[in-house]
């Protein structure tokens, strides 16, 4: 049994700090990954509450499987996003606020050139066909691996590294265009 | 051919997202270099943006102690909630396992002399274990709520004790229980109707932050409000039964913890 499998198993039994444990590794990239789709501050920080509560509300049924704990932490927040689009009833892309990101180097200017190139990333990134960018979102705004990034989307790992490798390559020609 | 691409180019991505550096992936390909490099350049400056991406450290602190009153209430609530197979079991071998320990305990006299036992003694864990038997032999959900009030008042009479022993620390530590066994009697079954989850939470939550960043008596009266809150909200639901012991802990609630806060200065 590895680290995380017994980690997981102990959450699920209710063992308050396994479940510290896991929430604390997993709580800043849920966090950047809904900031990343949803480009606002406020939305992301509700909806990570609402992911770990929903997690915590469900971990009793948590089975191994073969499935990776991250992969079934991420469907959680990936269908949390989906209610939470629906309910607002808008499209999934490019509604950023102009929230100013905790940077390590609070310099001003540094933040606004950087909020400006992040925009510009996820703007370009909502404009890759819906499988790329959901590979993107995945692995490079969570940072799973590519088999939990395949568990997670119910994919194939040579079907993840194509579109991600695809994806790369349509973000690159776009993110040349001028804007 | 392309296989391998996108398997390499995964493998850099790897390498990429747990911080290697770009030109050290590409260096050692060099032959692919001319097509995997501008590719790669752009998931670096993606990791990049999207890796500076971070909670506040406000949010975080918020969400985390969110989070944890989150899982005690909803654990103190499974506690209070056994299923029915469980509680057959359980009531059926802890009534016999209580008898023959109470009979024991009662021939050696231990059990009376733990009665009045406090916090630091030798015979406070019997106490405890006590409690936790008679929990579990309650014949009803009604006389559950009014043990877990009569236990709560309890520890309001040990806390008073402690802190006119000057044991602060003691003194915390029992304020936090009073609050905890009136959140537990208010996630029982007789007040299921009663959504008071999220209140629950924050006067746990209110309670956990007290003890690292206020003063004893800011930290005490935290913990008073929240569990006056808690019982008033009980109180409207409750049935008639219960009420005059709600009354009744509501009272000792104002008495003991000003007795204490006051013994506690004086004792400084």
């Amino acid at each position: 049994m590895s680290l995380e499998q017994d980690l997981v198993a102990r959450a699920v039994q209710g063992d308050a700090d396994a479940f510290s444990e896991l929430y604390e590794s997993n709580f800043d990239r849920v966090y950047r990954y809904l900031y990343v789709r949803l480009g606002n501050q406020a939305e992301a920080e509700d909806l990570t509450q609402e992911v770990f509560a929903k997690v915590l509300e469900a971990i009793g049924s948590f089975q191994w499987r073969n499935v990776p704990f991250a992969s079934w932490l991420f469907r959680i927040a990936h269908n949390k996003m989906i209610d939470h689009i629906r309910r607002e009833k808008r499209i999934d892309r490019d509604d950023s606020d102009e929230t100013v990101l905790s940077l390590d180097d609070p310099d001003p200017a540094e933040i606004a050139e950087h909020n400006l190139q992040l925009e510009k990333v996820r703007h370009n990134i909502g404009r890759l066909s819906p499988a790329q960018r959901e590979v993107i979102w995945l692995r490079f705004g969570a940072g799973l691996s590519t088999t939990e990034v395949a568990s997670a989307l119910g994919k194939s790992t040579g079907t993840v590294k194509a579109l991600q490798y695809n994806g790369i390559a349509s973000l690159r020609k776009l993110m040349e265009q001028p804007a | 051919m392309t296989d391998g691409l996108y398997e390499l180019f995964d493998q850099y991505v790897d390498g990429l997202i747990s911080g290697e550096e770009t030109a050290v992936c590409v260096v050692r390909d060099l032959d692919l270099s001319e097509v995997l490099g501008p590719l790669l350049e752009t998931s670096t400056l993606v990791v990049q943006q999207l890796g500076a991406v971070k909670p506040s450290p406000e949010f975080r602190q918020a969400a985390r102690t969110r989070i944890r009153s989150l899982f005690f209430s909803r654990l103190a609530r499974k506690e209070s909630r056994p299923g029915l197979l469980f509680m057959w079991w359980q009531r059926r071998w802890v009534t016999a396992m209580a008898t023959a320990l109470v009979v024991c305990l009662a021939g050696m006299g231990l059990l009376a002399a733990s009665v009045d036992s406090l916090p630091n003694g030798f015979f406070y864990p019997m106490k405890t274990a006590t409690e936790q038997v008679r929990l579990t032999l309650a014949l009803s959900d009604l006389d559950r709520a009014q043990l877990q009030l009569e236990f709560a008042e309890c520890r309001l009479e040990e806390m008073t004790t402690m802190a006119g022993r000057g044991d602060s620390d003691t003194v915390v530590l029992l304020a936090g229980e009073v609050t905890q066994l009136i959140a537990q009697m208010c996630t029982g079954v007789l007040f299921e109707s009663l959504d008071i989850d999220s209140e629950i939470s924050e006067v746990l939550a209110a309670g956990s932050a007290a003890g690292s960043e206020l003063s004893l008596e800011e930290a005490l009266n935290t913990d008073r409000a929240g569990a006056l809150q808690l019982l008033q909200v009980a109180m409207d639901s409750a049935p008639p039964e219960l009420r005059p012991t709600i009354e009744r802990l509501m009272s000792a609630l104002s008495r003991d913890f000003d007795a204490s806060i006051s013994l506690i200065e004086s004792s400084a």
